[in-house]
């Protein structure tokens, strides 16, 4: 039901190519939400003692392409809070993630721990994007993220 | 549709009204004609005239009541073109209201029409003052002007919007049906109610035009649709129309309740299309970033796709005064922003929210061009990925340059357009902004660089910032 | 003894009365469209019928019948005959009305 005729009108073009570097074409959502939920449990599983996680709503998120035109690919997302975590021992939990994530071969992408509330801490492995999250009233909470790829909310035509 | 029954309002069917009536004044004007000479003829002969008596007590009461309900009736005709201009009420020739037609201060359906030309603080003071059940009334029988009317609370905006989105949808899908009707070779087309030979091929181009917009703006108002129905946590749809590229303002939270607001604007390449539910995600990803950031405090956050956004982020040679890198589109959405701006401030419960304003790439020139031009009603502006907005310096704004944000990641191929034509970037040093070390000021902070410059990543710090600046929490930004 | 003017006047005032009938229709069909049936509904629409339309509605129809009844009772007390001299003075008194 979409271009029954051509553009009218034309367009100059640059050379601008689609997705670059965290695009994975061949990965189905259902193995990236897998592989997502397996980075948060692996992390998870360092935390002593071992905390209750909560899930939130899937906020996958939808993909630009270099030109910073949405090309209808998305990030699948999964979010939990950590409950049950002492506030106090926050700063421990930033630095035995940021050990565990070098020990294993993730890149640091962002390490905001210098600081007293609000501390971030970012890795990325394989395509896939983990991020530590302190609340400014000290709460946890722990996000991972797939490369971008065809989800059910893609459009027909991507 | 109520049927009368289970309505609670009044109501008037046209044609029985009418025809009773009508039996009505053909009785009085009889009593007025024959009624003087009986009364002298009885007075003369004697006769008993306790019956004549009665028909001129009939013909008194008939005396005033029959030319109010006359009025009634041509109310109620008028009330009918209003009630059924959109096909939402009236098909069946009867009209439904609250209260009486005929009312001293005009009939709340004859108020509304009043509203549209006056500002938002008028409406909402006009708006205060009615009943509820005048509330519910035009909410149900008049919601496609109550839809878009400035000053109305969001809750009653989006009931009213949420009515004429289903039936829009259905319009558009009986439109394309009709547009797309796939010519057999003896039938002949039609356009416009003119035939068309089948061997004009250059003729269907405005029917094929109009059915391939059409089929964009169908999938935009699905995608909407889709958003509204799911409750975690509630959208509320505060105005849209299918015309040209489209427009959709719809809000994740209540802003009307909210302690903060953030309203996004989005940039190039934005419509209404089905693509507009990653416009919509954005601001969905804030709300919750802003929850996370801040649980004790309620934040909304609006995605406001008010205007034209250009849909080619290169050169539209066709068309050069419309190109990305044109303020032409941005001058004349900046009243339109303003005035939504405006609005919230007037329809916000209880004093002041928090208001941030946040774009992306021409989104950014959009703000600009609105702050720099009047009072732009907010507490903080945010330029994402911004070309130029408009000024060539932060104190050109008008607005508190402590609370100017900006944002460009490496990477991000805006940062190549020439200053001359929208502006110095806010990234650039010349725009007076300081790079973030703790301290309160013109901000700007940066983004994680990457393939895709997008602001929304997991992790991206960018992220987390727009999340501070719509909490008040300016000392968390990095 | 001759034929009663005055009763042949009051009975060209009966025929005037049945063809005003004519003119004046019973109401209570389109007065009862309102409030009650489905013209105009509504609490205010329900008061103008119980207070205005209903008793004249009922005005007109009792009356309709009674006003025939009314003209034919005093046509039942004259006499059809009068002696010419009185028909002579009635039909003087007619002429000057």
């Amino acid at each position: 039901m979409r271009h029954f005729i051509g553009a009218v009108s034309a367009a100059v073009a640059f050379a601008l190519t689609g997705c670059t570097g965290t695009e994975d074409s061949f990965m189905t959502e259902a193995e990236a939400l897998e592989r997502a939920e397996q980075h948060i449990a692996d992390a998870v599983a360092q935390i002593i003692p071992a905390p209750s996680v909560e899930p939130r709503r899937r906020l996958d998120i939808p993909c630009r392409d270099q030109a910073g035109r949405d090309d209808g690919l998305y990030q699948v997302e999964r979010r939990y809070w950590l409950h049950d975590l002492p506030v106090e021992d926050n700063r421990q939990t930033f630095d035995t993630l940021y050990a565990y994530w070098t020990d294993t071969g993730y890149e640091i992408v962002d390490d905001i721990r210098d600081r007293a509330q609000a501390r971030a801490l970012t890795a990325h492995s394989d395509g896939f994007t983990v991020h530590l999250l302190e609340s400014v009233e000290g709460e946890l909470s722990i996000r991972a993220t797939s490369p971008c790829i065809r989800t059910s909310e893609s459009p027909s035509d991507t | 549709m109520n049927t009368s029954a289970s309505n609670r309002y009044a109501s008037i069917d046209l044609d029985v009204l009418g025809q009773a009536v009508a039996d009505l004044e053909e009785t009085l004007n009889g009593l007025h004609q024959w009624l003087p000479g009986l009364e002298r003829d009885f007075a003369y002969f004697g006769v008993d005239t306790a019956s004549l008596n009665r028909l001129g007590a009939a013909k008194r009461e008939l005396d005033s009541v029959v030319p109010d309900l006359r009025e009634r009736h041509r109310r109620a005709e008028i009330l009918l073109v209003h009630q059924s201009n959109y096909r939402l009420h009236g098909e069946d020739g009867v009209v439904h209201f609250t209260g009486d037609l005929i009312d001293g201060n005009g009939h709340v359906s004859h108020q509304i029409h009043d509203q549209t030309s006056r500002p938002p603080g008028e409406v909402n003071q006009w708006w205060t003052g009615l009943g509820d059940d005048e509330k519910n009334y035009l909410t149900e029988y008049h919601p496609y002007l109550l839809g878009r009317l400035d000053g109305v609370p969001v809750s009653f905006r989006d009931q009213a919007n949420r009515a004429v989105l289903a039936h829009e949808i259905e319009r558009l899908r009986h439109e394309l049906s009709r547009l797309i009707n796939p010519p057999g070779l003896d039938t002949p087309l039609y356009f416009d109610g003119r035939p068309v030979p089948p061997t004009d091929p250059m003729a269907h181009l405005p029917r094929l035009q109009e059915a391939s917009r059409l089929g964009q703006r169908l999938p935009g108002l699905l995608a909407i649709q889709e958003r509204l129905e799911r409750t975690d946590p509630p959208a509320y749809l505060i105005d849209f129309s299918t015309q040209g590229l489209g427009r959709t303002v719809i809000s994740i939270g209540n802003p009307d309740e909210a302690d903060n607001v953030g309203t996004y604007v989005p940039g190039t390449g934005s419509q209404l299309d089905e693509r507009i539910n990653t416009d919509i995600r954005r601001a969905d990803i804030m709300f919750d970033d802003a929850h996370d950031a801040a649980k004790s405090s309620s934040t909304a956050v609006i995605m406001w796709l008010g205007y034209n956004a250009p849909q080619d982020v290169i050169l539209d040679v066709q068309n050069p005064s419309h190109t990305a890198w044109s303020p032409s589109r941005a001058e004349s959405a900046a009243p339109n922003l303003r005035r939504f701006q405006e609005t919230l401030r007037v329809t916000h419960i209880e004093g002041n929210s928090h208001n941030t304003l946040l774009g992306h790439s021409y989104g950014t020139t959009v703000i600009g061009h609105a702050a720099k031009e009047g009072d732009i009603h907010v507490d903080n502006l945010v330029f994402i990925a911004s070309p130029g907005v408009g000024v060539n310096h932060v104190s050109d704004l008008g607005v508190d340059a402590g609370h100017v944000f900006a944002t460009t990641a490496h990477g991000d191929p805006i940062l190549f357009t020439p200053d001359r034509i929208l502006g110095t970037q806010p990234s650039s040093n010349r725009f007076g902004l300081h790079t973030i070390d703790g301290t309160i000021g013109p901000t700007y902070f940066r983004s994680n660089p990457g393939g895709h410059s997008s602001y929304w990543d997991n992790g991206n710090k960018a992220r987390n910032n727009f999340a501070y600046i719509i909490t008040g929490q300016y000392g968390f930004v990095r | 003894m001759v034929p009663n003017p005055m009763k042949a006047a009051l009975e060209q005032v009966l025929k005037r009365a049945q063809r005003a009938l004519d003119d004046i229709m019973d109401i209570t069909g389109p007065a009862e469209t309102i409030g009650v049936g489905q013209g105009w509904t509504g609490s205010v629409a329900q008061d103008t019928y119980d207070h205005s339309l209903a008793p004249a509605a009922n005005d007109i129809s009792t009356s309709r019948t009674d006003l025939i009844t009314d003209i034919e009772t005093s046509l039942g007390a004259m006499d059809d005959l009068v002696p010419e001299d009185v028909a002579e003075l009635m039909q003087a008194e007619l002429n000057s009305r």
